[in-house]
């Protein structure tokens, strides 16, 4: 749960950049864009908070050590050193899939950012995962050997992160409890933002059950069809009438539902509600208000989620008007515009606004009649739309560092300033990125030659000291100092750790038997891919973002 | 449905308080006094807000006697539970927006802003002639 929490945590600090971009650019894209663009780009923001694991550009994700360290590190269990070969193989043949992987976070998938817990659903309290930790030790093995042949380790952060905790009680006691803490609050909150509104809608359906009937009249049935061809619509809805509604509404994720009001529309008003109303059913757009509730519910201590919804729903209206007046005549325009402002005005019900707010529907009212009037024609932001859909993915990815867990054997600190590891190598802006240690490793493979150049670079081969070494490791910068033996800078490997490929320090090619912690440079049988070097390439990749911090070790 | 009981201001629901906590008709003098704590208010004033409620419906004025005897009509635990009650209907239909796919958004719209809406609208209109 805890590391679930940092998992959305670490994620919503990039996509609130986003939002906040998104916010300021928003009087540009409405002039020049149409509504719906921004709407997906909202969700697609929304999408990638609910799921902070995935998304990592190309194939080179997931570099991170083998999963076999990782119930080396387990606290509770055996310190079962796998050590980095010799144990994986065996197992390594059999499973191909590693999503056998009980309980735990890993995914097969190499787009997973291991930074998260890897869960399809985040409400899904991951209790099991760090419970399973323990039993991981014998049943990981498998699984990431069967990684190792194609060059790609996925690394369950859970592990990671609980583990070690567990491992280092001396002095991650009163952590535990503060995180846990926080992350309680966390889990109260959502749980309580998720029931409200799904109490409200379930207590919305049965009233709507007891006082509502079934619309008869023939006309209006004859209209709903005759809009339903001409949208292609083919799922079934009813129409209910309801006279407490405040305004015409589709409702209903399983069976969908028009309810209207008892009001007097006219033909051409109701033409207009309905077919707004089954726009909405045809883009399916209350699944999308399901997507943006949820991920409210989970972040809802985050207030730019709040805003964002807010701006969604709007830009959801904005697109559906504009999907209802598409094709229409000038005339035909204005004529659904006041359609919307006489059902506006025939509502009787809440009609005394106490306050007024920024969201208030009269501010909104006006942005829908100023885009369904206008006479520019808008141009298709499919580009804009596609930068920000890569900008989201890459972001997660990119700000996405393993946690390192602490080694249970801290050896003697030391190493050198990372640089690569700090910087952000992508290019992309992202401040975040070296602060905000997370799972992922996507980031390109051509980057993560340089960093593995870079990082040879740097001298210092040979005897670890321990006093400078400190200096030399930044939290949340990971640890570039080549000759460094300590196991905790290089994502819980043990001291005499005998893949290259943890030490993410090397060049390709190197052969310092100093880089490799001591032990010699050739390779441990089954290590991955440390003879051929085959992906390694991607191996650099994760370093620089393995690097990143192990807050623990501060 | 929900506005059937009125909702009282932070000054009238002190003075409600007041009124409440006194078993028998209180005159207006009593309840200046009470309230001289918190609030520095004349006695017009008082009187103003008095009527006011009384306009309300929550208190009733006794005039039979010298002076002016107010007692409550509404009690208050029915009040207070109005007041919950209200608070849920606002959350309640709140927090149903952001499940449903209405026409319009009906948050915090009254008549004013309609007849803006109307006036905006037409001159959307003329401008784009």
């Amino acid at each position: 749960m805890t590391d679930l929490f940092l998992a959305f945590l670490e994620i919503s600090l990039p996509v609130s950049l986003m939002i906040v971009l998104l916010l300021l650019l928003t009087p540009l894209f409405d002039r020049r864009y149409a509504a719906r663009w921004k709407y997906w780009v909202w969700i697609v923001l929304a999408a990638r908070l609910l799921f902070p694991f995935g998304g990592g550009s190309g194939g080179t994700a997931a570099e991170l050590r083998p999963q076999g360290e990782i119930p080396a590190m387990a606290g509770p269990a055996p310190e079962t050193k796998l050590g980095s070969g010799p144990e994986l193989e065996p197992g390594s043949a059999s499973e191909a899939n590693p999503e056998l992987e009980p309980g735990s976070a890993s995914e097969a998938n190499p787009e997973l950012e291991p930074g998260s817990a890897s869960e399809a659903n985040p409400e899904l309290e991951p209790e099991p995962a760090p419970e399973a930790e323990p039993e991981r030790g014998q049943t990981a093995p498998e699984t990431p050997a069967a990684e190792a042949p194609r060059g790609r380790v996925i690394v369950a952060l859970p592990a990671q992160m609980t583990a070690p905790i567990a491992a280092q009680p001396e002095d991650t006691g009163n952590r535990i409890s503060w995180l846990d803490l926080i992350a309680g609050v966390w889990v109260s909150g959502s749980v309580a933002m998720m029931c409200v509104p799904l109490g409200s809608y379930l207590l919305y359906r049965r009233r709507l059950r007891k006082k509502g009937s079934a619309v008869q009249d023939e006309a209006v049935l004859r209209l709903l069809r005759k809009l339903k061809g001409e949208l292609q619509i083919r799922s079934a809805v009813s129409v209910i009438g309801y006279p407490e509604a405040s305004s015409p509404m589709l409702t209903g994720f399983l069976r969908p539902v028009l309810v209207l009001p008892k009001a007097q529309y006219s033909a051409e008003e109701l033409s207009f509600i309905l077919k707004h109303e089954l726009v909405h059913l045809k883009r399916g757009d209350l699944y999308c208000k399901l997507l943006f509730e949820a991920v409210r519910a989970v972040y809802w201590w985050n207030p730019l989620v709040w805003v964002m919804q807010r701006e969604a729903a709007v830009d959801m209206e904005l697109s559906c008007d504009e999907r209802v007046i598409k094709d229409l005549s000038y005339p035909e325009r204005k004529a659904y515009a006041e359609a919307l402002l006489s059902a506006l005005q025939k509502q009787s019900a809440k009609k005394t606004a106490l306050s007024t707010n920024f969201y208030g529907g009269k501010r909104i009212m006006k942005k829908r009649f100023q885009n369904i009037l206008t006479k520019t024609e808008k141009k298709n932001g499919a580009a804009v739309f596609v930068c920000a859909v890569i900008l989201a993915m890459s972001l997660g990815t990119l700000v996405g560092c393993s946690v390192i867990p602490v080694s249970p054997n801290p050896a003697a600190p030391s190493g050198t300033v990372n640089p690569a590891g700090a910087a952000n190598p992508s290019g992309t802006a992202n401040p975040a990125g070296a602060a905000n240690p997370s799972g992922t490793a996507g980031s390109p493979g051509a980057n993560n030659m340089q960093e593995g150049n870079t990082q040879s670079d740097p001298p210092l081969p040979g005897t670890p000291d321990a006093a400078p070494a400190a200096a030399a490791f930044l939290p949340g910068m990971g640890c570039s100092d080549p000759a460094c033996t300590d196991a905790a800078h290089h994502h819980d490997c043990p001291a005499d750790c005998a893949d290259y490929e943890h030490h993410h320090a090397c060049a390709l090619d190197c052969t310092e038997a100093g880089h490799h912690h001591g032990t010699a440079a050739s390779n441990a049988p089954g290590s991955f891919g440390n003879s051929g070097n085959s992906g390694a390439s991607g191996h650099h990749s994760g370093h620089s973002s393995g690097h990143h911090a192990d807050a623990h070790h501060s | 449905m929900d506005n059937t009981q009125k909702k009282l201001g932070e000054a009238e629901l002190e003075i409600m308080q007041v009124i409440w906590s006194s078993e028998a008709p209180v005159p207006s003098n009593y309840i200046l006094k009470e309230l001289q704590a918190r609030r520095k208010w004349q006695l017009s004033t008082l009187m103003t807000s008095l009527a006011r409620l009384c306009g309300k419906g929550f208190v009733s004025c006794d005039r039979s006697t010298g002076s002016n005897l107010y007692s409550p009509v509404i009690p208050e635990h029915a009040y207070k539970a109005g007041t919950s009650r209200r608070f849920l209907e606002k959350l309640y239909h709140n927090s149903i927006q952001d499940l449903v796919a209405t026409l319009y958004s009906d948050r915090a719209i009254g008549d004013s802003d309609i007849a803006e809406l109307r006036a905006f609208l037409d001159r959307l209109e003329d401008e784009r002639r």
